[in-house]
């Protein structure tokens, strides 16, 4: 007997319809599966096999052939198990061919018949609205990711006897609700804030500039100034996640398998900063199944590399790329896979090896060459990618201990979304959708300088010794600045506060910094 | 280049001699004065002063192979790098009177310029954010009073000099320690280029291929000495090898200014030390540098900056606040002047680019004048 159950794979960030296919005839007793699966496939008949078993159900001892249509793509993962014992127990003739075919089953099979979580389900439910299916089973655990995908209906059950009542129409189990993410979102509000920074006043305007138009900035300080702190406070003064955005980054996470399971949908900019031990193919993905790495899984974040300088070069320098065209694609032999990377990178660095550069007379050891040859670990293409740098420098005692008000992060984020706002009109019929992702003709469209304007851009490439890769940049920073001034042209102000941010571009090793 | 003469050999023989100490090879220069006689070192043995032992003139006498020194002569040449010995005609005649004299010059760019008027301006290599600009205000007003300025390509504060002179399209000279081919250290040698380039010269004592080794330095600092009508030694720590520099100064009684640095910084404590036992001059302007040799002084303002158009009130308000202590943070800044940071931010640009404060690193700023 022949029975076809609908399930789902998972190909990079889209799920795709999988057909299991189980023929169970007579013969020899025997079990196969086919259809190009992965050791966790092939091992998901010992799990089917028992989960069926301790559940108290028939298996059968005849010849059972599974086929995972279509037969040429490589599966992986343990989420057929449950499609594969739904099969099985048809052609048992335990439920009903008809009634099974309204759903489609995704989840993990333990040896007691329990249902496990599996990864992906976010993904797998977009398919399913998008291919037009109505219904899904998805394992209990993953009942809240599953909760955000409007107009489908997605059941959750915790073992396999659940089901089978409940397909034989002995027993109700448990519908999903749809949550939404606006309520959500009020709950899960992250802690940080600038509020509690005292002090740096310098930086934190760096990094509302930097959230305004989403350039990327490097914070240059010694030990102990808090680079670490106030790049943790970023998030909350970026705009708020969009539903279609947080979707996008919730898919990341999920497929990537570091989703909280209690909330199952990220309600909050993500902010992730992997060590500098970090290998080349964990900060871009890839590996043999081409994961997504953590610039894809920063996505719609920020993705902060506190040391920069101690990172391996290699992988600092495949940042390249995803830098520019905000998205990664990822080859291997079998498959080719693209992420999205629009990350805002956020880096820090000490000013010189010792790390107490400019910190008072005497406190530095490191003579210029070092201090030069420290900072010539970051190349210049990585260099050019970096729109604002900024240094932080040590906190005093009275910083710490004064009362003064600090501004909290919501009035900078007011501020923010305006300025985004008018970006967004700006390019509402380009591609990009901040200052920071211009080109050249863009610049020159939008970046329009008056001639007291260019005077001081001359004079400042003379005195400061800039290098001619500063030139746009600067362009594109003091656009962001007019933008948080609701200036429509980019005055002589905004230019000059723009070239406060250029302290690595000079080109000598004397004064920088 | 010009033809070598028989004079030219004989130096270049003497020098190449390396069991031949450095010390006795210069008495040797300075006795027999004409390099032929380098080649009839016997017959010459009286005019020797009883420098040389027997057995070192017999090394003269005996070890000369013309071959050898043709052969360093063009690959010298090939690299682009001339030479001159002790009593050709560039040989600059400040070099010539001092005790210890190099029997040979390898040069790049205008050679002319060992006979301008030279001043050096020298300083350690880790400096203070005072010494930088207390380096480039002398190197600038130096520069364009017509001195030449001699410094050593090392970093810090000698890479300062040099590239505040360059500011000013001022000649300078590079004294190095090593061979013409290794500048050192590696991360000037794009100002090295530069000071070629803009018509400046670097010299070095040592023949090419010879690495720069620490007892050399020492060594160097006679030439940079020797050169100048005078050193301005603007910020060095006690143990800075810019003593050497002074030592040899004070040796061939050129003029020795020191710029005084703070009591409290021990950065700047040599040049106080200098003051206040040596025989040297304290100065506070390049004025009283130009004065002192007898030269009329001329003032920097045709050479000022454009200004950059900011409010007059809030200029002196900041000059005010940077008047109160040598350096003054950002916030502090903000804090005493009230204003919003993006104000402030934009202010500091303008005046740093106008030169009436200098940017330092850990955020800090200082009035320049």
């Amino acid at each position: 007997m022949l029975t076809k159950v609908k399930s789902f794979g998972l190909n990079g960030l889209d799920g795709y319809l999988v057909d299991v296919e189980v023929d169970v005839s007579a013969g020899m007793p025997s079990y196969d599966i086919v259809g190009l699966g992965d050791t966790a496939i092939k091992e998901s008949k010992f799990r089917v096999k028992s989960a069926i078993r301790n559940s108290l159900y028939q298996f059968p001892i005849d010849k059972v052939t599974i086929n995972l249509a279509p037969a040429d793509t490589k599966k992986e993962g343990s989420l057929y198990d449950l499609a594969i014992a739904v099969g099985i127990l048809v052609c048992q003739g335990v439920l009903d061919k008809n009634k099974v075919k309204e759903f489609a089953y995704v989840g993990e099979l333990s040896l007691d018949g329990s249902i496990k979580k599996v990864n992906g389900i976010l993904p797998i439910l977009i398919t399913a609205k998008e291919l037009g299916i109505k219904k899904v089973i998805v394992p209990k655990e993953n009942a809240f990711e599953a909760s955000y995908i409007e107009n489908i209906e997605a059941y959750c059950c915790s073992n396999i006897i659940e089901l089978v009542e409940y397909l034989q129409g002995l027993r109700e189990i448990e519908k999903i609700e749809y949550k939404r993410f606006e309520d959500i979102k009020q709950i899960n509000k992250g802690q940080d804030d600038f509020k509690y920074v005292k002090g740096q006043a310098l930086a934190k305007r760096a990094l509302e500039i930097s959230a305004s138009g989403g350039h990327n900035c490097i914070m240059v300080g010694p030990p102990g100034s808090g680079k670490s702190m106030l790049a943790k406070c970023l998030p909350s003064i970026l705009p708020d996640l969009t539903f279609e955005e947080a979707l996008e980054v919730t898919k990341i996470h999920s497929i990537a398998g570091v989703l909280d399971a209690n909330v199952g949908i990220i309600t909050n900019r993500p902010f992730r900063s992997p060590h500098h031990t970090t290998t080349t193919p964990a900060l871009v993905g890839g590996g043999r199944t081409a994961k997504p790495g953590e610039i894809s899984l920063s996505h719609n974040g920020v993705l902060f590399l506190d040391e920069f300088p101690e990172y391996p070069r290699t992988a600092i320098e495949t940042l390249r790329q995803p830098l520019e065209d905000s998205k990664i694609s990822i080859s291997r032999v079998q498959q080719t896979i693209e992420y999205p990377a629009n990350v805002m990178l956020i880096a820090s660095m000490n000013p010189c090896p010792c790390g107490y550069y400019g910190q008072g007379p005497n406190k530095c050891k490191c003579t210029p060459s070092q201090i030069i040859k420290y900072r010539n670990k970051l190349s210049g293409p990585i260099m050019d990618r970096i729109d604002l740098h900024v240094e932080v420098d040590g906190v005093n005692y009275s910083d710490l201990t004064s009362r003064e008000y600090e501004e909290s992060s919501e009035s900078i984020k007011a501020r923010v979304e305006k300025a985004r706002n008018i970006q967004l009109k700006r390019f509402a019929n380009d591609k990009n959708f901040c200052n920071a992702k211009m080109n050249n003709e863009q610049i020159k469209k939008y970046c329009k300088l008056d001639e007291d304007g260019e005077d001081i851009l001359k004079m400042a490439f003379e005195v400061y010794d800039l290098s001619a890769r500063a030139y746009s940049r600067i362009l594109k920073v003091a656009r962001t600045i007019a933008d948080l001034d609701n200036s429509e042209n980019i005055l002589v102000e905004h230019l000059t506060e723009a070239l406060q941010y250029r302290n690595l571009d000079k080109k000598d090793g004397e004064d920088i910094c | 280049m010009r033809e070598l003469t028989e004079d030219d050999y004989g130096w270049l023989y003497l020098d190449s001699l390396e069991d031949l100490p450095l010390s006795k090879k210069m008495k040797v220069a300075i006795n027999l004065v004409d390099g032929r006689k380098v080649f009839e070192i016997r017959k010459h043995i009286n005019e020797l002063n009883g420098v040389l032992n027997e057995k070192e003139i017999n090394l003269i006498a005996t070890s000369y192979n013309k071959d050898k020194i043709d052969k360093h002569i063009k690959e010298t040449l090939k690299k682009n790098i001339g030479l001159i010995t002790y009593r050709s005609e560039d040989y600059p005649e400040m070099l010539v009177e001092c005790p210890w004299p190099p029997l040979v010059l390898y040069y790049v760019g205008d050679v002319s310029l060992l006979k301008t008027k030279c001043i050096a301006i020298i300083g350690s290599r880790i400096s203070t954010g005072y010494g930088q600009t207390v380096t480039e205000l002398f190197s600038k007003e130096l520069a364009i009073n017509g001195f030449t300025i001699v410094s050593g390509l090392a970093e810090g504060l000698d890479t300062v000099a040099h590239k505040a002179c360059l500011d000013v399209k001022g000649k300078t000279i590079a004294v190095l320690c090593g061979g013409l081919d290794k500048i050192y250290p590696s991360v000037n040698t794009n100002l090295a280029r530069q000071i070629v380039h803009s018509g400046g010269l670097l010299i070095s004592e040592n023949r090419i291929g010879v690495d720069s080794q620490r007892f050399m330095f020492p060594i160097r600092n006679r030439i940079i000495a020797g050169l100048c009508r005078g050193v301005v030694l603007t910020e060095a720590s006690a143990k800075s090898g810019t003593r050497y520099t002074i030592e040899h100064a004070l040796d061939a009684d050129r003029r020795v200014y020191c710029v005084p640095g703070s009591i409290l910084n021990p950065r700047g404590n040599y040049g106080n030390q200098l003051i206040k036992e040596c025989n040297s001059l304290l100065v506070t302007s390049p004025k009283d540098v130009v004065e002192d040799l007898g030269l009329k002084y001329k003032d920097l303002s045709d050479y000022n900056r454009k200004q950059v158009k900011a409010d007059v009130d809030e200029v002196s308000q900041i000059r005010a606040i940077l008047e109160e202590d040598e350096y003054v943070h950002f916030d502090k800044i903000l804090e005493k002047s009230k204003m919003d940071t993006k104000k402030l931010n934009s202010l500091l640009t303008k005046l740093e680019l106008s030169g009436i404060i200098k940017k330092m690193a850990g955020n800090l700023y200082m009035l320049r004048k």
